[in-house]
């Protein structure tokens, strides 16, 4: 226990060394343990969803051509032996703008009875009871934000409809944390009763595996078995913004690590004498390596819980914006109230303990071994330990990225190549840094000139692992934000393409359809009315939509295609050519000329006339005339209607399309709205990104202030003799400041390049694929200026505190550091 | 060359001020050797600092080429030593990070009067012409401080402190390093206020001052 006091009293007089390594480690575990929470949160709603009533994953029957899913449809497969549970599903009308509330009608039964499903699958807590969930006054399940949101209505005055049963009673309200926010879960009977659906099914689901089965005839006409499709397993699609995500906190971790292997190396050093003392008092190499390891171990225990912690209110703040993109994005269920598995405590726990010990291992080992001394560590003139061996192994790293960016395909080895652009660019930053230093030592002239870059040069050496944080940080925000302000350019350019109509409509009752219409073209404002239709097929077991437009100007001269033949919208209007997207292209390596075979089609063969891009679609798309989708297919889904419009008129056609045919906005929609919401959700989306990728910035800012802190107690040595021969003070202090905006500078100029290739990796490598969509390589110097900016009042707030102690401590308290150095 | 004239110097301390000399006045002739002893602890390393220009007195006056250094702003007095004195530390004398050739010329180039010449003969008299590619780490005690008085020396500076600058060496180095510094200052015609707590180096110089209880005798 003596060792062990021994060693702890070194952090007691050492006090910015332990903040150091406090901070550090609190700042990774945090960002790490926040980013895994959401990300396991994400992950648990997936697989909830997934065994509830996910629309994708599971086998289902559903209905076809405009006609509805009855009951008697229902006990009819029952009866044929087809293991089914209903579902009722809908959108809660008349609530207020913004908001959306899904009710979904179960039926418990035959979900429990079917072996697949248990009441715990269903979101509903173990607490749940059938008898009050089938019976008057019947109970709805909601999540607690959910639950807030609609308590007014259960005291509004008018007792019909939601939350009022048919007797006119209020049903019971029933809160799960385990339920997504804005989906309300009941019986299926009250379900239909609000949805105002008597006897109609949105969908039933396939209790069993055996999915071969055939529809029998009579019901064949209008119903249809839709098998899950491994294209649309939401884990999958989500798997690429899991793993950006888990790639930026792993990076958050490593620039905190950087912090505490910073503070564990120099107190290593100077902890020297204390271990040549110890061993002369009896201790042994094995116990002073036992006691070394409690040390760490207790002083990371003390940290990882606060870490933990912070982690988990980081994980809270970023869980609306996360939340939002994952529903947008990807159509994945908005997440709940934020539950954390005793995993990810401990999970947090091992994480934060590996790190320490992966940081402390060399420094340990060095000390234990007697390698290491203070005045080694300090002394190294020519700028860096080992530089031949930090050389090499960032060589090999280059080599091996190379190596991944000519052979890898798959996303992991994209990411794997983002991981050795890192690790190659820390590994040979102060080698690079230390050359430039170098050239300039040789190029000057002047006496004082020389030694401010021979001592920079040697504060390289001590600054290194803080220059490398901020190098790593520094070229992740150029490029994330290059790719990010990339995407948002060609977004927004492409938004206005695509949606050059004024207004769309999308109306599914093919009768009122057809009214609407009528009604649209004897309006004198709307100049052209282009409806349109789809179905799923598949190209080359592929799964497609085939999209059908009524060719028209606004789509030869709006529509963003990549690249075309010069006839492009000619060929497709004479019935033999279609456009697919991007998506499909890259999917299936189709090129512009090639011949795209449709199955199922009269006419089977079209030739390629354009590539369009599709953002955010994560299905292949093939774009042909609607009279050729239409005569090749009579199942056709009739989708939105898109209309041209005078623009000063669009406010007045709504509100009258709106008052005539009793629509909503969600069936007329305008498109500055459309574009605002995509604009929002795009925002939302890297909303998390964008808060990673400052704090990354703020732990490297932080890293070099502590390092800088840390170290200037020991500048006194490098000062003092350049003092002596006739520098004043305040000559020292500023070339101390100039040394150190010097460095961030050269950091940043170095992060650039760097920046630039990770924004290549993501557009060009990451993104395709991950989504099957590139994007253009684009550049924004304000944004390096930026950066660059940031680093030098990063390196100026961080050399501040040290400068100033050197400008005001008095001479003799100067002259006695100096003495105490002696 | 140095006129010192009423110097005083207290420190205050937690337990109060702690007064380490007063009314100390002496000269020192142009090419004068002066030894500075006293017991450990009496304010004679600090004296010398004040009379660098490093801290500053309380009281007094500190002549050096007719410019009292007490009344000097730090600018001032920084241009006054880089000209005017070279300073020798105990250890820890040189800049780490250049080689030796450069911490050799470095105190010479900031004054503007590098005397290649007067190198060669310093580095070649010093035997320091096998160590100048090297850093201040790679080199020894001895080593180091031979080349802190070649650079003293080669700035020419018509005043040399020193602050027992054999004091971490061994006994047969210091005397090759003492012996060479009082040949090399013959040569140059400086004057030297050194301190040290050996008697025998004393009697190599031209005169002892002992700084007792806070005087000067």
């Amino acid at each position: 226990m003596w060792v062990l006091h021994a060693l702890l009293s070194h952090w007691l007089r050492h006090p910015v060394q332990l903040g150091t390594f406090m901070l550090g480690l609190l700042a990774a575990t945090a960002l790490w343990s926040g980013v895994q929470a959401l990300n396991q949160h994400a992950r648990a709603s997936y697989d909830q969803a997934a065994s509830r009533f996910s629309s994708i994953n599971q086998a289902q029957i559903v209905p076809v051509n405009q006609q509805p899913l009855t009951e008697s449809d229902y006990i009819m497969l029952r009866r044929l032996g087809w293991q089914l549970t209903p579902v009722v599903e809908g959108a809660l009308p008349n609530i207020s703008a913004g908001d959306t509330l899904n009710i979904i009608g179960i039926e418990p039964m035959t979900l429990q009875h079917g072996g697949v499903s248990s009441a715990a699958d269903t979101g509903l807590p173990s607490t749940f009871s059938l008898t009050r969930f089938l019976t008057p006054p019947w109970e709805i399940w909601v999540s607690p934000a959910t639950a807030e949101q609609i308590k007014p209505w259960f005291d509004a005055a008018v007792q019909t409809g939601f939350p009022y049963n048919p007797d006119g009673n209020l049903v019971n309200l029933r809160v799960s944390s385990s339920i997504a926010d804005n989906e309300i879960i009941t019986d299926i009977y009250l379900a239909q009763y609000w949805l105002k659906q008597p006897d109609q099914l949105s969908r039933l689901l396939l209790l069993d595996t055996n999915t071969s089965k055939t529809l029998p005839a009579e019901l064949s006409a209008h119903l249809r078995v839709v098998i899950p499709q491994s294209d649309y397993d939401i884990s999958r699609l989500t798997a690429s913004f899991h793993l950006n995500l888990t790639a930026l906190s792993m990076l958050a971790f490593l620039v905190g690590l950087l912090m505490v292997y910073s503070a564990i190396h120099l107190a290593m050093a100077q902890r020297a004498v204390l271990r040549r003392i110890l061993f002369s008092c009896g201790v042994s190499q094995r116990a002073l390596t036992f006691w070394l390891l409690i040390e760490l171990l207790l002083l990371s225990g003390l940290i990882t819980l606060p870490g933990l912690t912070l982690g988990y209110w980081i994980a809270v703040l970023l869980l609306p914006d996360f939340s939002a993109s994952l529903t947008g994005l990807y159509g994945a269920s908005a997440l709940g109230e934020l539950t954390l598995s005793w995993q990810w405590w401990l999970q947090g726990l091992v994480i934060a303990w590996g790190g320490v010990l992966l940081a402390a291992i060399v420094p340990m080992v060095k000390l234990i071994s007697g390698n290491t001394s203070l005045s080694q560590t300090r002394s190294n003139a020519q700028g860096l330990d080992h530089p031949a061996l930090l050389t090499g192994a960032g060589s090999i790293c280059v080599l091996l990225a190379l190596g991944i960016a000519w052979f890898g395909e798959s996303l992991f080895s994209g990411f794997l190549l983002l991981a050795l652009m890192f690790i190659s660019a820390a590994l040979l930053m102060p080698a690079t840094l230390n050359a430039c230093l170098r050239l300039g030592q040789r190029c000057s002239r002047s006496a004082v000139v020389q030694w401010l870059w021979a001592d920079a040069r040697m504060q390289v050496s001590h600054l290194s692992v803080a220059l490398v944080a901020l190098l790593l940080a520094l070229s992740t925000s150029i490029g994330v934000g290059g790719m990010v302000e990339g995407f948002r350019n060609t977004f927004t350019g492409w938004l206005d393409q695509r949606l050059a109509a004024e207004v769309y409509l999308r109306i599914d009752d093919e009768a009122q359809a057809q009214q609407v219409d009528a009604w649209l073209l004897q309006h004198p404002d709307v100049s052209a009315l282009l409806p349109s239709a789809g179905i799923d097929s598949q190209v080359a077991g592929i799964p497609v939509e085939l999209r059908g437009i009524q060719l028209h100007s606004t789509y030869s001269e709006h529509w963003p295609l990549l690249s075309s033949t010069p006839d492009a919208w000619q060929a497709m209007a004479d019935n033999a050519a279609v456009m697919i997207n991007e998506q499909l292209a890259r999917q299936l390596n189709l090129k512009l000329g090639d011949t795209l075979p449709l199955s199922g089609m009269q006419q089977t063969d079209f030739k390629i006339s354009a590539i369009f891009s599709d953002y955010g679609n994560p299905k292949g798309q093939v774009l042909l005339s609607l009279a050729t989708l239409q005569r090749n297919w009579a199942d056709t889904e009739r989708g939105s209607t898109a209309l041209r419009v005078e623009p000063t008129a669009v406010a007045e056609l709504i509100s009258a399309l709106t008052a005539q045919f009793s629509l909503n906005e969600t069936q007329v929609i305008d498109q500055h709205a459309v574009k605002r919401y995509s604009l929002q959700l795009f925002e939302r989306t890297f909303a998390a990104t964008n808060a990673l990728n400052v704090l990354v910035l703020l732990i490297a800012a932080i890293a070099l202030f502590s390092s800088l802190l840390t170290l200037s107690t020991m500048r006194l040595r490098h000062l003092a003799p350049v003092w002596a021969c006739g520098l004043s003070r305040r000559y020292l202090v500023g070339t101390e400041l100039l040394k150190l905006l010097s460095l961030a500078l050269l950091t940043a100029l170095l992060a650039i390049p760097l920046g630039l290739l990770i924004s290549y990796c993501l557009v060009a490598v990451i993104n395709v694929r991950s989504f099957g969509w590139a994007l253009p390589w684009q550049f924004f110097p304000s944004q390096w200026l930026l950066l660059t900016m940031a680093a030098l009042v990063s390196a100026f707030l961080a050399a501040i505190i040290p400068v100033l102690t050197l400008q005001f401590t008095s001479p003799s308290s100067l002259l006695k550091g100096f003495r105490d150095e002696q | 060359m140095l006129h010192v004239v009423g110097l005083a110097k207290t420190y205050l301390t937690s337990q109060g001020p702690l007064p380490l000399f007063s009314d100390v006045s002496f000269d020192i002739q142009p090419g004068e050797s002066v030894a500075l002893m006293g017991e450990s602890g009496c304010g004679k390393s600090t004296l010398l600092h004040i009379l660098a220009g490093l801290e500053q007195a309380d009281h007094g006056q500190v002549l050096i080429n007719q410019q009292d250094l007490t009344q000097l702003p730090d600018r001032q007095r920084a241009q006054l030593r880089r000209h005017y004195i070279g300073v020798i530390f105990q250890q820890l004398n040189l800049i780490p990070s250049l080689s030796i050739q450069d911490n050799l010329a470095f105190q010479a180039r900031l004054a503007g009067n590098l005397d290649a010449d007067w190198l060669q003969h310093l580095v070649s008299t010093l035997g320091l012409a096998a160590l100048l590619q090297r850093y201040p780490a790679q080199l020894s005690g001895g080593q180091q401080q031979r080349v802190a008085i070649g650079r003293a020396l080669l700035a020419k500076t018509p005043l040399l402190l020193a602050d027992e600058p054999t004091g971490s060496l061994d006994e047969a180095n210091a005397e090759q390093v003492m012996a060479l510094m009082l040949t090399l200052i013959k040569e140059t015609g400086s004057s030297l206020l050194m301190v040290t707590h050996s008697a025998l180096l004393s009697t190599q110089l031209d005169r002892t001052m002992i700084l007792k209880q806070g005087r000067l005798s």
